[in-house]
């Protein structure tokens, strides 16, 4: 019989069921069956167990919003004290006005896509530069490693973390903001609140070291910003690196998503218009060439093809030396 | 016209409270700023943040200077004024202790045309 279906002789819909299960058998002989692996939660008909806590039990009970982050993160209920201050960062950081993420937001909603896309769009934008969480996480954990491999305390490390940085040029993670050039009116609060609270450890600590031999260095003070004040305190409340970057950009998110909802419900689609008093976004007068264009200047598109002045053959690409029909030959 | 500010200075490490103290006016918390710290740039700092943010916390030298200010106001208006004075150089702020001085005094003087309407 002639294989349909590459080299099977018949089409899986072609055998019973007891021949597909006798298939199955044969190959999964060795190997499990897939079947999703979490020991973050389950579902059932009837009910959502998170770590082993019926989720609308957890509510019922008074639990929250950050209780559950620390549930599904770290698999625990977190201490009022923890609880607070997550609530008290994430409660800081959620809205910083027009920054790349929030503009991303509106940019994309202003071409009116489904709204998700353009908060989306807001949360990509966290990286290197905007909301580095991750970066920063690594270098802390880099540099408190080698703390404790060489015998040195926070202090002499974050000198030679400083000293490392300054003579290689190369920034230092969670220290400046742009804008917030006195200070970034979150971060020493927050530092603050973590000792307050009870739950600033070695991260946090490790932080005012930098702070504090960046300027001895410099001679000058060189200020937190909301990355290095909070992604020292969510690694101190016990969130992977990598967990920590993920629960700050998804607070950002929200602000993202209230940008992008005021984009469609208060501005005008595409940013456009010419009706509109103030020249906008992507008005043309805004892209005028005079003051927004340095590249070429206007010129003519060269001919792509050439006609064969001996046999007529058109669509001659102007490259060629002579016709590839009659020999001619081209200019 | 009063405007409090209430202060405290506490141990970075410790949560030590070691002193607590309300002023009325940003002239006298700039005064106590001054006596109690030697660093120009971080008194004119604080000063200047205390006009404009409701919270301010700033440390030196292992303590906290944690503040609440009712001032709260317009930093366009206030950092016209600080640059005009020579608080702020730019944006960078003064090592002459007396501008945060002169500033503060600026400041309470002209409470109403700094607000933000």
């Amino acid at each position: 019989m002639k294989s349909k279906n590459g080299g099977c002789k018949k089409l899986s819909s072609e055998r019973s069921f007891e021949e597909r299960r006798k298939i199955f058998e044969e190959i999964f002989k060795d190997r499990e069956p897939f079947h999703w692996r979490t020991n973050i939660s389950y579902k059932t008909v009837s009910k959502i167990v998170a770590k082993g806590y019926d989720t609308t039990e957890l509510v019922e009970k008074g639990y929250g919003f950050m209780d559950v982050l620390f549930l599904i993160f770290q698999g625990r209920l977190p201490k009022p004290n923890e609880a607070k201050m997550l609530d008290y960062l994430l409660g800081g950081f959620c809205e910083h006005a027009i920054s790349p993420s929030a503009a991303s937001a509106r940019i994309v909603a202003s071409g009116r896509p489904l709204i998700n896309a353009a908060f989306a769009a807001g949360i990509m934008t966290f990286g290197m530069a905007h909301g580095p969480g991750w970066s920063h996480a690594e270098i802390m954990t880099e540099y408190l490693n080698r703390a404790e491999k060489e015998g040195k305390t926070l202090k002499e490390m974050a000198e030679i973390l400083v000293k490392e940085h300054l003579e290689a040029k190369k920034l230092i993670m969670g220290i400046h903001q742009p804008q917030h050039v006195h200070g970034d009116p979150r971060a020493y609060a927050v530092i603050r609140k973590a000792f307050e609270l009870g739950v600033a450890g070695k991260y946090v600590q490790f932080q005012l070291e930098i702070i504090k031999a960046l300027e001895k260095a410099k001679g000058k003070r060189m200020h937190p910003n909301m990355v290095g004040a909070g992604d020292s305190v969510l690694l101190d409340l016990g969130f992977s690196p990598l967990a920590a970057w993920c629960i700050g950009v998804l607070a950002r998110g929200f602000s993202c998503a209230a940008h992008a909802v005021e984009e469609m419900e208060r501005e005008r689609a595409w940013r456009g218009s010419f009706k509109t008093k103030m020249a906008d976004l992507m008005s043309l007068e805004v892209q005028d060439p005079r003051i927004s264009y340095d590249g070429p200047p206007d010129r003519p598109v060269p001919e792509k093809y050439v006609k064969c002045p001996n046999c007529g053959a058109s669509e001659l690409l102007s490259e060629f030396k002579a016709c590839p029909y009659c020999g001619q030959k081209l200019k | 016209m009063v405007k409090p500010i209430t202060v405290k200075r506490i141990g970075m490490y410790d949560n030590k409270i070691k002193e607590n103290h309300k002023f009325n006016s940003l002239t006298e918390f700039y005064q106590w700023l001054s006596k109690s710290f030697e660093d120009p740039v971080f008194v004119n700092r604080v000063t200047y943040l205390a006009a404009l943010r409701w919270k301010v916390v700033d440390f030196i030298d292992d303590e906290w200077i944690d503040a609440i200010s009712e001032y709260r106001l317009f930093e366009p208006k206030v950092m016209a004024l600080a640059q005009k004075i020579g608080l702020l150089e730019g944006l960078e702020f003064s090592k002459d202790k007396a501008k945060g001085l002169e500033f503060a005094k600026k400041v309470d003087e002209q409470y109403q045309n700094l607000t933000f309407s």
